[in-house]
């Protein structure tokens, strides 16, 4: 563990670093930012949205600041995580992202995504219930190599763990996105499931044709620690 | 006669028919997203969407996110568009 990094929660002043946190972890090492292609819009416009959004604080979705952990070395913000837990508020996580991109996307542009809409229900993975909820985690070329990524998840898992009834922690990545399925093994996930499509169109939209649901048991875990 | 909240599940229930790809789709003030089957993020932007083209209103964030049910949404539609 270094001493030197130190994980907070984010905070309304984090909001640039989380809108580059949310874009290259939905990137997944590609140029494909799904909200562009699926809305028809250019990054630095979605950028702009984004932040708009995330200043709206809406929890218990993967587009909340407050929701977000953030590791800083030196001052500098180096990496970030997305922790909730599914349906704590009475609503499932994709209903309250939606709400949000209602808010920061106009009618029109939803209207017209109606047909891409379909190719992407092709790869729709459900979350659970009660379960800890990880997303956008991102870390910097500076922060790399120092385990920066697990901490921030056993941080979210540490603080969460007393309201996840489901007693588990789940996270959904692109099929293609080998260091992520690396990093989520090495903080214990295992693949539960997975949804594959043969519709090419939807290389149009996001990063690959698969999505691999991973998951974590809580009870009982020893590695779930205070670190950070 | 003045519109209640079954005037407005009347006038709801062709588009939600339409979204949700169900002819025979029943929909009451109860009726939730768990009711229904498909009604996810995507088919719930193209709902919200329809719904506020129907009336020419815009939900505001703040009303939206305390909608439990489809009578939730009927009532702030009652009081944007009367």
């Amino acid at each position: 563990v270094d001493d030197d990094v130190r994980i907070r929660r984010a905070v309304a002043d984090d909001a640039s670093f989380l809108v580059e946190a949310i874009c290259e972890a939905e990137k997944a090492g590609t140029d494909r930012l799904s909200y562009c292609r699926i809305f028809d819009l250019d990054e630095e416009d979605f950028r702009r949205r984004l932040n708009g959004m995330l200043l709206e604080d809406l929890t218990g979705q993967e587009l909340c600041i407050s929701d977000f952990l953030v590791a800083e070395i030196e001052g500098d913000l180096v990496g970030a995580c997305c922790g909730w837990v599914e349906g704590a508020n009475g609503s499932p996580s994709t209903i309250l992202k939606a709400n949000l991109l209602l808010f920061g996307i106009e009618a029109q542009r939803i209207r017209a995504a109606k047909e891409r809409f379909g190719w992407l229900a092709q790869l729709s993975i459900e979350r659970e219930p009660g379960a800890i909820e990880i997303e956008s985690v991102y870390v910097r070329t500076r922060g790399r190599g120092r385990g920066i990524a697990g901490r921030l998840i056993e941080r979210h898992l540490l603080e969460l763990r007393s309201s996840a009834t489901a007693g588990k922690a789940q996270v959904i990545l692109t099929t293609t996105n080998e260091m992520a399925r690396h990093a989520y093994e090495k903080a214990g996930f295992r693949p539960i499931a997975e949804r594959h499509s043969t519709d090419v169109r939807l290389l149009e939209l996001v990063p690959s044709l698969g999505k691999l649901l991973m998951e974590r048991p809580l009870m009982g875990d020893a590695s779930v620690n205070g670190h950070g | 006669m003045a519109r209640d909240e079954n005037t407005i599940i009347e006038e709801i229930t062709p588009i939600f028919r339409e979204i949700f790809d169900d002819p025979a789709l029943v929909i009451t003030p109860q009726t939730t997203a768990r009711d229904v089957d498909g009604w996810d993020s995507l088919t719930h932007m193209s709902l919200i969407v329809a719904v506020e083209g129907r009336y020419k209103i815009k939900f505001g964030l703040g009303d939206i996110v305390k909608f439990r049910n489809v009578g939730d949404m009927c009532r702030v539609v009652l009081k944007l568009h009367g």
